[in-house]
This record gives C-alpha cells, structure tokens and sequence, in this order.
C-alpha cells in the first residue's frame, strides 16, 4: 500500500479497533503457517519435495545459530523463534513491495509502525533473560553489577538501549524507505519507483537479517559463560 | 577449517551491529530520558547532560568490554559462590 494512503482502521472487533497492520501480520502468519503445515504434513523418513527444503532449511539454520551463540543446546532451544522473527520481518518488509499492493487495503509493512518493532523487541527483550535465568538460575543477577556494583547503571542503561536499538532501526529503515517510495511514486509514478523498490528488497533482507543476528547474539550472550 | 572461518564471520558480524547499535541507543536513551526528568522536575539542563554523559559512559563500557572481554564468567562466579557455601 502507498504509505498513509488509507485510514487505518478496518474494522472493529467488539471495542478492539482493526487496522491495516494487524490484517497484514495476520496473512503474513497465515501465509508462513500454512507452509509449514504443508511441508510438515505426512512427513516421511525419506524426505522429498517441501518436506526435503525444510529439513535442509531447518538443519542449515540449527548449524547457523549454533554457530552464532556456541552453545548447541542454547541454539536448538531459541532456533525456532529466532527464524520466526526472521520469517516475519522479511515477509513484512516485502509486503509493500508486492505488485498491486498500492491498491490493495491492508498491505503497509508492519515493520513501518514502531509499536510493531516494538513488540518484536520486547519479545527479544524478554526472552534474552528467560534464556538468561533458564541457564544460570539466580546467578545470572550478578551480570548486572559486573565487575563492580558502580556498573549498574550503565548495565541498566545498556540492557535498555538493546531493544530500543532494534526497535528504532528497524522501524526507521522501513518507514524511511517506504516515505521514499510513496514521495517517488506522486512525483514521478512510471520506472523511477522501480530502482528504490529494488533495493528495498536488498534493504529488507538486510534488516530481518540484522534483527534476527542482534537477537541470538544478545540471546547467546545471556546464555553464555562470558559477561 | 572453513567452519571456523564462517563462525567468524557470523561472530564478527553480530559484534559490529551490536556495537554499533548499542553505543547510539544508549547515547540517545541517556539523553532522552534526562530531557524528560529535566521536563518533569524543572532542572534543566543538569539531568539532560547527566543522562547524556550516562549513555556515552554506556556506550565507552560496551566497547572496552568487545576490545577487552573479561574474563570473570557466570561459570567463575557459580563456582566461587558454591566454594563459598563449601567453606
């Protein structure tokens, strides 16, 4: 869709008020879970066809994030959530990118409204200290006043700046390009829009990638030994 | 050999953006937060330049921890706290 193009509300569910985002996010989950069930469904021991990809893209994102976070058990664990969050930036961010979107209701990235980013960094947020407590117990308190109690605050402050770093940037990137896209489309509608859509592509790969990289690494580092 | 490589890679990757980022959110989270104390309780601008010093002084500790890791891990302080409990 053409970034404010249409009020935002759809419709209401009881008091709840249903806007554009909240429809996208929901294709967007209904579009990756029923892939998943279709490759998932009537699995056999000799994997072929969709089932086959998704071992291969299972397995490749284990090794991935095994890599990343040192711990294999850590990586099996936060894996599934991790390519989740990975699966649904991505789709997000081209989700205004689809050909007709501009004049189809309902399809604004999400990732271009903060209180989606936001949510996305809360749910890193917190799970970066469930891995945390679920690793350490009790004993993962004292990284907060490592090496000295004198460094809480700025243990605090840092503990604070990482979601709002990943809410901040990926949310600027993506509202960022898509007011480029709808001020190039009014001033210019035919061919020039295309050279800042393709790289929208690029730019949207990058940030779900970012996103999901900063997750697992601040996940890894609550998990870990090192602090 | 080329695992090692591509876990550095991965590795050094995920630093950098988290270096990056870390640093300018919390510069910027410092001095936002002391504007709004400053807002609420009439001072300014002392907790404006108290929280901007903060962040910088956030943003200094996230990269002498990258440049220099500490070695002291959970792993050390679980031990020495059971060591501790053993005495």
């Amino acid at each position: 869709m053409i970034f404010g193009m249409w009020d935002s509300t759809l419709f209401h569910l009881g008091p709840i008020p249903v806007d554009h985002l909240i429809v996208t996010e929901w294709v967007i989950i209904a579009f990756i879970g029923i892939i998943a069930m279709t490759a998932t469904k009537n699995m056999q021991m000799v994997p072929r066809g969709l089932q086959n990809a998704f071992e291969a893209i299972v397995l490749w994102t284990y090794d991935f994030f095994t890599q990343l976070m040192d711990k294999e058990s850590v990586a099996k664990k936060w894996a599934p959530l991790l390519t989740s969050f990975f699966l649904f930036i991505l789709l997000s961010n081209y989700s205004g990118l689809i050909p007709g979107a501009a004049r189809i209701e309902g399809f604004q990235p999400p990732t271009s409204n903060w209180n989606v980013t936001m949510t996305l960094a809360l749910i890193t947020f917190f799970s970066v200290h469930i891995a945390g407590f679920s690793e350490h117990g009790g004993h993962y308190l004292h990284h907060f006043v490592s090496p000295s109690w004198a460094m809480l605050p700025l243990n605090l402050v840092e503990e604070v700046a990482h979601p709002l770093s990943l809410t901040v940037r990926l949310f600027g990137n993506i509202f960022g390009e898509e007011m480029v896209i709808a001020y190039l489309l009014f001033m210019a509608p035919f061919i020039v829009p295309s050279a800042i859509m393709g790289l929208s592509l690029l730019l949207g790969a990058i940030q779900a990638i970012v996103f999901t990289i900063l997750s697992a690494s601040y996940i890894a580092a609550a998990a870990g030994e090192g602090h | 050999m080329a695992e090692k490589g591509s876990k550095n890679w991965v590795k050094g990757l995920s630093d950098a953006i988290n270096l990056a980022t870390t640093v300018a959110a919390a510069v910027a989270l410092g001095y936002f937060a002391g504007k709004w104390l400053d807002g609420k309780f009439d001072t300014e601008p002392w907790l404006t330049v108290a929280g901007f010093m903060l962040g910088v002084a956030t943003g200094i500790k996230a990269m002498w921890e990258k440049s220099f890791p500490i070695k002291k891990s959970i792993q050390d302080i679980k031990e020495k706290t059971s060591k501790r409990e053993n005495e």
